[in-house]
């Protein structure tokens, strides 16, 4: 496994936890896949996205746009995976 | 129009006036009540609203109140008194400024603007808007206006919006107060003012605007309301007058703040959703492309579900054996 895919691998493990701690606490029994579709599955609202903005850019040091708050980014945990690596690799 | 239809389309103001006037008498009746109080914004809806009531139950049943406070300044003060001097209707004004400093209303909103913009002064105008119309995520921002004209736009943090509207949804929870203090008093029913965008989307503050005994209007499109309120004839400074959320200090439509839409065209775009109309059949009507009408019904379904437990009453649990 590259360096990249490890990275990578962290930041689905760390994002997936804090959906799971922030938004499934009640639901613990919930099986969150990476490619859950957070907002149609009702699980993280727009309020929601903001506080995961927030955690990306405390933890991962990256500035994120307003225009990049969108669900190509951070519509799941894979979304979120691939966004951080891009800023990042500073594309 | 392409539209089989429209809020408008067909729309006979004056039968609507004595249906909601016959339903008004009947719901005060039935609530034991022996009148009803209006809280008055100069605003069309409640305008409307009081406007309805009179015309129920005479303008001597009628209790309107003017609710100002500093955000907000007279203007919308005057108008409700011009409103209920041509109703022939009572109407005491009760800042309540002097309660929201009490509660610290301005205190944690002034708290809430610093985490965004930290050299921020109460003296600043301000108010809170969202992005533009989509399926996906809303992001909010805050624009501030500092003394010398300019301004900045800033996205609000989670905690800081949270708190924000914490703080501001006082304003509507200390007006029912009041409103509530006056019903007791006279044995009033409360009136409530949302109209049918406002009610279906959730455009209220629970225990604040929300709360209330009627709620006359609530099934008129916002185009309804206006064409209610002229056939109503109530004064041309309020019917012309354009609607604002009467919430933060720099003016602030509600398309801005929540719609994302002029209410012409939300009213259009909710009564194609109700009626299932085609996007492809709004698009003329409503000067969107099939994509943006397909994103609208979606925030429209989006926006019920995410402001759902605005509806819910309290969650009752069974009683013991």
């Amino acid at each position: 496994m590259s360096a990249a895919a490890d990275g990578d691998e962290n930041v689905r493990t760390e994002m997936r936890a804090f959906i799971e701690d922030n938004f499934l606490y009640l639901d613990p029994e919930a099986d969150l896949a990476d490619d859950q579709d957070l907002l149609a599955a009702g699980i993280v609202d727009s309020l929601g996205f903001v506080e995961i903005v927030e955690e990306v850019e405390a933890r991962y040091s990256v500035g994120v746009q307003d225009v990049e708050i969108t669900e190509e980014n951070f519509g799941s945990v894979d979304a979120i995976a691939r966004y951080v690596e891009r800023k990042r690799a500073g594309s | 129009m392409s539209a089989p239809g429209g809020p408008l389309h067909g729309f006979d103001a004056a039968a609507t006036i004595d249906r909601l006037a016959s339903e008004t008498v009947e719901a005060v009746r039935g609530l034991g009540r022996r009148g009803a109080v209006v809280a008055t914004s100069g605003g069309i809806d409640s305008s409307a609203a009081a406007g309805i009531c009179v015309r129920a139950l005479g303008a001597d049943k009628v209790q309107l109140l003017r609710l100002p406070e500093r955000d907000v300044g007279d203007s919308s003060s005057d108008l409700a008194l011009e409103l209920a001097e041509s109703l022939g209707a009572d109407s005491v004004e009760e800042p309540i400024t002097a309660a929201l400093e009490g509660l610290g209303c301005y205190a944690q909103r002034d708290e809430a603007i610093r985490a965004v913009f930290p050299d921020y002064e109460p003296s600043w105008k301000h108010k809170l808007v969202r992005s533009a119309p989509s399926a996906s995520i809303t992001v909010f921002s805050l624009v501030v206006e500092r003394p010398d004209g300019s301004r900045e736009q800033r996205r609000m943090p989670a905690d800081a919006y949270l708190t924000l509207l914490a703080a501001t949804n006082m304003k509507q929870r200390v007006r029912k107060l009041r409103e509530y203090t006056w019903a007791d008093r006279l044995s009033y029913a409360v009136i409530g003012t949302p109209n049918l965008l406002e009610y279906d989307q959730g455009f209220f503050v629970k225990g604040g605007d929300g709360l209330a005994d009627i709620k006359p209007i609530a099934g008129l499109y916002k185009g309804q309301v206006y064409a209610v309120a002229r056939e109503l004839g109530l004064p041309d400074t309020i019917v012309s007058r354009a609607p604002t959320t009467e919430t933060f200090s720099l003016p602030q439509t509600q398309e801005e703040f929540y719609f994302g839409h002029s209410y012409e065209r939300m009213d259009a775009l909710m009564w194609g959703h109700l009626h299932d109309v085609d996007p492809a059949d709004l698009v003329a009507e409503v000067g969107l492309s099939v994509e943006e009408i397909e994103a609208a019904y979606a925030e429209i379904e989006r926006r019920r579900t995410a402001t759902a437990y605005l509806h819910a009453p309290a969650v009752l649990f069974a009683r013991e054996a």
